[in-house]
């Protein structure tokens, strides 16, 4: 019987979140009509695009059901949850047809080791930095907002000594600023803040 | 034959400024290829914003030598690190580390860099040859065009990963954000809260540098700093002309394999080198000295794995169809620089076609030549703390999206993009058919519209005609291929298989 570890957990939640998201997206898509004068309207394809989505949520769901019955996990990994797997990926073969086959030579990014608390202390840190940082920029401005961003995940996500941080985030910012402003020509947003604004920033 | 336009192109593209840029592209691609887990896919979305200003020439043609120095970037650090910079190299480690370890690491470098201009020139060839048959394309109308979107679709989301269920979810995420803004058929606005910045739909750049760049750094900022190990040395740098005899057999092989690899939709980068080594392996007299540091391992692989990389281009010149995560983010590209991919491309602006045609060849020999000169340099830049190349990247990624529209709404996007590809990995989840399904979702919408308004609601149009049955029939084999698939490879898996490269290999 599976026991309900963080990465089953996650599974399930997506799985979950998959088939809401698409029957969501299919029941908002049928407002906007399926059919008109000239053929489709403008809902058909979302409710199809949220219906595929429905369906795969149903078939992981399935799957993580038969994993659950399952008595022994690391047994049955195709069904039980790809992150139980336990084959390393990529493989080669005597066979060039099975390379070509082979699930695990596939070129997507190399799967990420579930987090620990501390990871996803660092995944979040980078994630509301950035959040702030975009909604900020139009009142604090570039150079104020990329300073505190990079200040902030130098100090808090890779452990930098204050000032270092404080250094290299100005630092950063500034020569940054010279880069796109200069040599690209994309004008940067300055502060909407009277007191920034009056500084450049 | 277009080797005349071949010729053309390549005058458009020897010129100091285009020289300049290719120049350009293929360091800044190398920089970011050397990182692991940064491959082409990553390097292109993530360097996108700095074509932004260029004319759509120039900006292409560096987005290609991005695209080839991230496959190069990746080669340098697989030979003398035993870090695979992406997935297709690492075939590349199995006898290109062995070798360096033997002092020999600079052949086995230029060995790699010979065989991946080999296969780039072959591909070009093909592609030359290959070219005029677009005019085929144009005789396509609505219905075709549907099916063929309908086909790349299938048969991307049916090569991608290894459950079908999880490769389904993600093409129709990818499909369901197409949806968003107004719709093309009749003028409605679809899911966009009233937001003007989503009337024009979600911004492919933003969402490609979230999924395949922010997920990356996510992923890596995960797991702390980064531990690189001590690099073998260079030492000698040419090869022996043993090396070159063996090598260059290999190399036309690889070529051979990786062109015809690169035609079909979704037919990856490192399965496609594998194969190649696997031939090679078979065939060598000298099979006992694989893995050990033969430069057949090498050469073969190599060619491939470039090869690939410029055939995979020609669904999307010749049909508009992009075929991986690499060219979609490529097709990207041209749209936004006011280029549509396909057969009008060549109706159209034939001299842009033909000059990006040809710069993959400049682009090669440029890499040819930096190659083994920088490898020092690329390996210091893996010694720069990860902490600080984390930054540079997180700030230059925020730049970069907002210089697309000027808007801190696209960092939103990027971020939600970002979120989203990382927990995707961590529930392996594929990203390649999202980014497909984003792509090709208003292809298959417009075509469909135009095709049903065409016959006035009737279906049937579908079923006319023999170009249309083929690509049904084929659609079918495709979906039904893609779901027995997992069962045919697990099988056949057991009698042979040999794990070469754990991805822990790249942590």
């Amino acid at each position: 019987m599976q026991t309900l570890t963080a990465p089953v957990a996650l599974e399930w939640t997506v799985a979950g979140a998959a088939l809401a998201g698409g029957l969501g997206i299919a029941a908002v898509g049928a407002g906007y009509g399926l059919s008109n004068i000239s053929g489709v309207g403008a809902g058909f394809f979302p409710v199809v695009a949220g219906t595929l989505m429905a369906i795969a949520g149903i078939l992981w769901i399935l799957q993580l059901l038969a994993a659950r019955r399952a008595p022994d996990l690391t047994q049955v990994p195709a069904a039980a949850g790809d992150t139980m797997e336990s084959l390393p990926p990529h493989h080669a073969s005597e066979s060039a047809l099975v390379s070509l086959l082979d699930d695990d030579n596939s070129d997507e990014p190399d799967v990420a080791e579930f987090p620990d608390r501390q990871g996803w202390a660092r995944v979040g840190i980078i994630v509301g930095s950035i959040l702030l940082a975009a909604l900020m920029l139009p009142l604090l401005g570039y150079t104020v907002v990329m300073t505190l961003q990079l200040g902030t995940i130098l100090h808090f996500v890779s452990k930098r000594k204050l000032w270092i941080s404080a250094v290299v985030a100005v630092g950063a910012a500034l020569a940054s600023r010279l880069v796109f402003e200069v040599w690209l020509g994309t004008a940067l947003p300055t502060a909407s803040l009277d007191f920034l604004a009056g500084l450049g920033l | 034959m277009g080797f005349d336009q071949l010729l053309g192109g390549l005058a458009t593209v020897l010129t100091p400024e285009h020289l300049l840029f290719a120049l350009l592209g293929c360091v800044l691609g190398m920089l970011v290829g050397v990182l692991p887990g940064f491959g082409p896919a990553a390097a292109v979305s993530l360097l996108i914003p700095v074509t932004f200003g260029l004319d759509a020439t120039s900006a292409i043609i560096m987005l290609a030598a991005i695209l080839y120095g991230a496959a190069y970037g990746g080669t340098t650090t697989a030979v003398l690190l035993r870090i695979p910079g992406e997935a297709s190299s690492i075939a590349t480690t199995l006898d290109g580390y062995q070798m360096a370890k033997k002092g020999r690491g600079g052949p086995a470098l230029v060995i790699a860099a010979l065989a991946s201009f080999i296969g780039g020139l072959i591909g070009v060839i093909g592609f030359v040859v290959v070219a005029p048959f677009s005019r085929l394309a144009l005789e396509f109308g609505a219905p075709e065009l549907f099916l063929v979107s309908l086909l790349g679709f299938a048969l991307i989301t049916s090569f991608a990963g290894n459950n079908p269920a999880k490769a389904l979810l993600s093409a129709a995420t990818g499909l369901a954000i197409a949806t968003v803004g107004v719709d093309s058929g009749v003028g409605l606005a679809r899911f966009t809260f009233d937001m003007p910045e989503l009337f024009d739909g979600v911004g492919l750049v933003a969402v490609v540098m979230g999924i395949f760049g922010l997920s990356e750094v996510l992923g890596q900022a995960q797991k702390g700093p980064l531990g690189v190990p001590s690099p073998l040395k260079v030492a000698r740098l040419m090869p022996t002309r043993t090396d070159l005899r063996r090598s260059a057999l290999p190399s036309l092989r690889g070529s051979v394999i990786g062109f015809f690899m690169g035609l079909l939709p979704g037919s990856p980068g490192a399965a496609t080198s594998l194969a190649s080594y696997a031939a090679e392996k078979r065939l060598s007299r000298r099979s006992h000295e694989f893995g050990k540091g033969a430069v057949e391992g090498i050469a073969g692989p190599e060619s491939a794995n470039n090869a690939l990389a410029v055939s995979s281009m020609i669904p999307l010149f010749t049909l508009g169809i992009p075929t991986s995560a690499t060219v979609a983010i490529m097709a990207g590209a041209f749209t936004m620089n006011g280029l549509i991919p396909g057969p009008l491309l060549f109706r159209d602006n034939p001299d842009v076609a033909w000059a990006i045609i040809a710069s993959l060849i400049v682009g090669n020999l440029i890499l040819l030549i930096l190659n083994v000169p920088l490898a020092r340099v690329w390996i210091a830049v893996l010694k720069v703390p990860f902490h600080y190349l984390m930054a540079a990247i997180l700030a230059f990624m925020f730049l970069g999206t907002y210089s697309i529209n000027g808007s801190p709404f696209d960092i939103l996007i990027m971020l939600g993009a970002g979120v989203l590809g990382y927990i995707f990995q961590l529930v392996k989840v594929p990203l390649t058919p999202l980014v497909l399904g984003l792509i090709l979702g208003p292809m298959l919408e417009e075509n469909f519209q135009r095709s049903l308004a065409l016959s006035r609601g009737d279906y049937s149009i579908f079923l006319e005609g023999p170009i249309s049955l083929t690509l049904i029939a084929v659609i079918i084999i495709a979906i039904v291929f893609g779901a027995v698939r997992p069962l045919i490879a697990s099988t056949l898996k057991k009698k042979t298989n040999v794990p070469v490269a754990p991805k822990e290999l790249a942590k």
